[in-house]
């Protein structure tokens, strides 16, 4: 799982938002490295809807503009809960090996 | 409000970049997104702002994302009959015999090409269901093969439409028949030819060492090689060494 997906499935981890939403939650959440553009994150979240990660919640028209709020999937949620636990088990190792170099030296 | 107006309007038209059934489903929510993203007072899009829509425009054209998943099959041969040719060894997209009639050269390289260029912005433009294109590819393969195989010298040009076929074919059965048909006779085909120094492989070789193939069972390889003693009979003046006058565009 790349990551802006990974920080996609995380900004909706809490709950459904729309796409501005996800965009600033993103860059939030990855304290400002990760920015999505409009293009990147609409092509993002149709392919997770198409791998049926994620769903529509509801439409809604603010300021005369439409929002689409989209939340996470039952699939969604197992996916980027093992994805999670891979990347801590990840970085565990490197964070335990790190110390033992040090440790040694 | 004019300013935001203006942006609006701006990236609308970056917005119309991408397929129509695409904007249908997501021009106002994205519009929406672009809009809340601006900075007060900000009339134009950013230049990083119109890249990403411009790339994602493209993206979407070349069935990259949806809507056009689900066809993966189909995406790859459409792409595969846009590439295959360049493959073969050289840029050759049009692989003539030599000594064939100037004329008929031209007016094949011509065909030819027209149907490259206009499956390449067909593959481009088109707006998600790729029913409108099936006159161009199929049933013209279907109309122009016999014509094809009467003129002996558009193997490439038939492999061509039959791949267009298999472009059009949004996954029916039919087409995936063609497209499966196409793939085997274009890889046996290129297999027979090019072990006898035929087809694949143009313009450096002398003639003399291109004619004939040992292989037999492919109408194409026979009906090429009848035109061949046909047209060496009318011209009795192939010089042997003279290097083929392959089309390579």
């Amino acid at each position: 799982m790349q990551e802006p997906t990974f920080l996609i499935l995380t900004a909706l981890a809490a709950g459904m938002q729309h796409g501005y939403g996800i965009m600033t939650d993103v860059a939030r959440i990855s304290e400002g490295r990760v920015r999505l553009r409009a293009g990147t994150l609409y092509a993002a979240l149709d392919r997770l809807r198409a791998d049926e990660l994620i769903d529509v919640d509801h439409e809604e028209v603010v300021d005369g503009r439409l929002r689409r709020y989209y939340k996470l999937s039952e699939e969604g949620s197992t996916r980027l809960a093992a994805e999670a636990a891979r990347l801590k088990a990840d970085a565990t190792a490197a964070i335990t090996r790190l110390r033992a170099a040090r440790g040694l030296a | 409000m004019n300013g935001q107006a203006e942006l609006a309007r701006r990236y609308r038209q970056r917005l119309a970049l991408y397929p129509r059934a695409y904007r249908r489903d997501h021009e106002e929510e994205m519009l929406a997104v672009l809009l809340e993203g601006a900075r007060p007072g900000q009339e134009f899009p950013r230049i990083a702002e119109s890249a990403d829509l411009i790339w994602g425009a493209l993206r979407m054209r070349l069935r990259l994302g949806y809507p056009f998943r689900g066809n993966v099959g189909s995406d790859a041969l459409a792409v595969f009959s846009l590439v295959a040719p360049l493959l073969r060894g050289r840029p050759c997209l049009v692989d003539l015999r030599c000594r064939l009639w100037r004329p008929a050269r031209r007016l094949v390289q011509g065909l030819f090409l027209t149907c490259y260029l206009l499956e390449a912005a067909a593959l481009i433009v088109s707006p998600g269901p790729r029913r409108g294109l099936e006159l161009l590819t199929w049933k013209s393969a279907a109309a122009l093969a016999p014509a094809a195989a009467a003129l002996t010298i558009t193997w490439t040009l038939t492999m061509r439409l039959m791949f267009g076929s298999a472009f059009t074919s949004s996954g029916d059965a039919q087409g995936n028949a063609v497209a499966v048909v196409a793939i085997i006779t274009f890889a046996a085909g290129t297999v027979l030819f090019s072990s006898s120094g035929g087809m694949s492989w143009c313009s450096s070789r002398p003639c003399s060492t291109r004619t004939g193939s040992s292989s037999a069972g492919s109408p194409a390889a026979d009906a090429f090689r009848t035109a061949q003693t046909a047209h060496a009979h009318a011209h009795s003046t192939s010089v042997p060494g003279q290097p083929c006058n392959d089309v390579a565009l």
